[in-house]
């Protein structure tokens, strides 16, 4: 079993950089709302509460860069190696990179007042979502695409490190407000 | 002369067993309760309407027909003509109802903010612990965040879309952690700023799929109410809560029906606060032509053009027209069923809304009466007689009432009284207070604020720290015959004025003292 999970899915420190990139694109986004925000809850609300509240958005982070980093472990698991295991690092910064970056285009373009649903946008996700993948691919092949990619996600492991147990320790506080009533 | 004989005596006395048949009203007429005879209320039920001004209602002289169901309410009901929210939005108007404190002293002042920590056992829940058990409702987020704030003092609270079509709030999961939960989740990682200028939500993964699954859902509610609801359907301002007022109404009557005297439900349904978005019925049915006073505009104010307000006033009144039919609907049940024989209804709001000044609605430093004076009609257990109390009562006034009434102790730190007319008396020289703060920090002493003193005939409006003019500057209306407040009377009555704004400041220094300037 452990034998077939090796040979499926690539290096820890590899998923680890992966893992990074993920964590910093997820839990700077909202780092970046919590301190837009964090004046007007200094109005009111006390240093704890506000701690909890980030508690909250690093657990939310937490399992959110866990359910983003399925997405390249899955395509590792279902295609062949030479198309992405071998390639893990590159293919899977691209892919991390153009996937959260149009998720983020995503949101920043549904607006909730005017009552209707953003049709254009959820239409293109398949076609867009293709296109991705197809970009990916060719971060793999293209050498100097490859080499960013790599290199970043070699950089951003340090982030891995930083966020895995934040957002595991911010879980645990979140557990622990909701067993012990508050 | 005729005498009453023997005969006359035994004749009148076969009378007494056919009185036992009597319905109560009948008895009521013949032999109407005295206030200081209310048995203590089995039920005491608060309906409070969002962001309704005593002003725009029929009930109290408006031109429109907009509340013929609360005038049905008030000819058996306390009916207060000046009653005045301690608060012009949300947060401090329902703070203050709930606790019988001043904004100044609860410091729930800024939006969405909280009370001050050390005060959220001070509430009305918890003081009618052990006498009923209580029910807390309300649609409003805002609203919420306070009463989470006393959510071990609520013994069933029903979730803010409890009587939604769809639903983008989260925070409610969390039952052992409401208060954090919500600000995490509905002010923060998922929250639909409609009104700011960055729409996006802060979590990037789930907010985002969270948001195209409710669009998804409000577009299958409009589409199927689409014919009843014209304009769309009615939502929460700042939150995705879409509903039909009918199925909220339909909630409360279902909520009041399961009731278990003895019990104290408090229910705070959005209507009739912006967006307005009335049904067929009621959409465009003031199309009457009817023009308000014209008022200058106010240069705290936001400028919105006097053609602008009409449109929004008529829309608001409609959609006030709307909320009173449906209240309609849970009067007859509360008539039916037999609640007002042996109940408490009280039927009030947490603000009001302005359409005058270049101000649209309540988000505003002014503190003029369209935004302050909010309906107060209380129906005592068996009353059939209308009684108008033309006094000035404050929202804070509320909760020591209601105390009386079920003959629980009122305690020291209470900031309201015994209403007139419920077992409390008038005095001409009690002054309630109105504040707005919402600029200013919660835990500093107020340097930005409106603060409206209410005293007798008199209205002082104080505002402060709002720069150049405004930022220390007064006015004085005489409502007695001025109740438009256009003549500003702060230079003509300087004796009342120097009075008046002697007691204001030394009031507003007193709630400073708490806190380092």
């Amino acid at each position: 079993m452990l034998a077939i999970l090796k040979n499926r899915f690539p290096r820890l420190q590899q998923i680890l950089a992966i893992y990074g990139l993920i964590s910093l694109i997820i839990y700077c986004w909202t780092l970046i709302w919590f301190f837009w925000k964090l004046p007007s809850w200094e109005y009111f609300m006390t240093a704890g509460e506000i701690a909890i509240v980030l508690a909250y958005a690093m657990a939310t982070n937490f399992l959110e860069s866990l359910t983003v980093l399925l997405m390249p472990l899955f395509l590792c698991a279902v295609l062949p190696a030479k198309w992405f295991k071998d390639f893990f690092l590159s293919r899977g910064s691209a892919l991390v990179i153009l996937g959260l970056g149009y998720i983020m285009y995503i949101s920043l373009h549904i607006t909730s007042n005017d009552d209707s649903y953003p049709t254009n946008i959820v239409r293109l996700i398949p076609v867009i979502g293709l296109l991705i993948l197809i970009l990916s691919f060719m971060a793999g092949r293209i050498s100097l695409l490859r080499k960013l990619s790599e290199e970043l996600a070699d950089r951003a492991i340090i982030f891995a490190y930083i966020f895995l147990p934040v957002g595991f320790i911010s879980l645990l506080v979140v557990i622990a407000k909701n067993i012990f009533r508050s | 002369m005729h005498l009453f004989s023997r005969r006359d005596f035994l004749k009148l006395s076969a009378l007494i067993p056919i009185s036992a048949a009597l319905p109560p009203w009948a008895k009521n007429l013949v032999f109407p309760k005295r206030i200081d005879q209310i048995n203590s209320p089995t039920n005491i039920i608060i309906i409070l309407f969002d962001a309704m001004s005593a002003r725009n209602l029929s009930v109290y002289g408006y031109p429109r027909n907009t509340t013929p169901n609360l005038v049905r309410f008030a000819s058996r009901a306390n009916v207060y003509h000046s009653h005045y929210s301690a608060g012009n939005f949300t947060t401090p108007g329902t703070a203050s109802l709930l606790t019988g404190l001043y904004p100044w002293t609860h410091r729930a002042i800024n939006n969405s903010g909280l009370m001050a920590r050390e005060l959220t056992g001070k509430n009305i829940f918890k003081l009618l612990a052990g006498k009923y058990k209580r029910l807390a409702f309300t649609q409003n987020l805002l609203a919420n965040y306070i009463i989470s704030q006393f959510s071990s003092d609520i013994d069933i609270r029903l979730s803010p879309s409890s009587f939604d079509l769809a639903n983008g709030t989260f925070g409610e999961w969390f039952k052992n952690d409401l208060s954090s939960s919500y600000r995490s989740f509905d002010d923060f990682l998922f929250k639909f700023d409609i009104n700011s200028s960055n729409p996006a939500s802060a979590s990037l993964i789930f907010g985002t799929i969270q948001r195209l699954y409710f669009l998804r859902q409000v577009i299958q509610a409009q589409s199927a109410y689409s014919q009843q609801y014209p304009i769309g359907l009615p939502n929460t301002d700042n939150y995705p809560i879409y509903y039909r007022i009918e199925n909220v109404f339909e909630g409360l009557i279902s909520s009041v029906k399961n009731i278990k005297a003895p019990t104290f439900a408090y229910f705070h349904v959005y209507p009739p606060h912006e967006p307005y978005r009335p049904s067929k019925e009621f959409f465009s049915l003031f199309f009457d032509g009817y023009k308000p006073l014209q008022k200058p505009q106010h240069s705290l104010g936001h400028q919105v053009s006097s053609q602008e307000e009409l449109k929004q006033r008529r829309r608001y009144d409609e959609y006030v027209a709307d909320a009173d039919s449906q209240f309609g609907r849970l009067l007859n049940v509360l008539e039916q069923s037999g609640f007002l024989e042996n109940s408490v209804i009280i039927v009030t709001a947490d603000h009001g809304q302005m359409f005058e000044r270049g101000e649209q609605g309540h988000f505003t430093p002014l503190l003029y009466d369209p935004v302050l004076r909010v309906p107060l009609l209380i129906s005592t257990p068996g009353q059939y007689k209308r009684n108008d109390i033309h006094q000035p009562t404050n929202s804070v006034d509320v909760l020591p009432t209601l105390l009386h009434l079920s003959d629980v102790p009122i305690p020291d730190w209470c900031e309201g009284t015994v209403l007139p007319g419920l077992g409390g008396t008038y005095d001409p020289q009690r002054s309630t207070f109105s504040i707005e703060a919402k600029l200013n920090p919660a835990f500093a002493p107020l340097k930005i604020a409106t603060i409206a003193m209410r005293k007798g005939a008199y209205k002082l409006i104080h505002y402060l720290g709002y720069g150049e003019k405004y930022d220390d500057a007064y006015e004085l209306y005489n409502l007695d015959n001025d109740i438009e407040e256009v003549n500003n009377l702060y230079a003509s009555e300087a004796v009342i004025a120097s009075k008046m704004k002697a007691e204001l400041l030394e009031a507003l220094n007193a709630a400073n003292s708490r806190f380092k300037s």
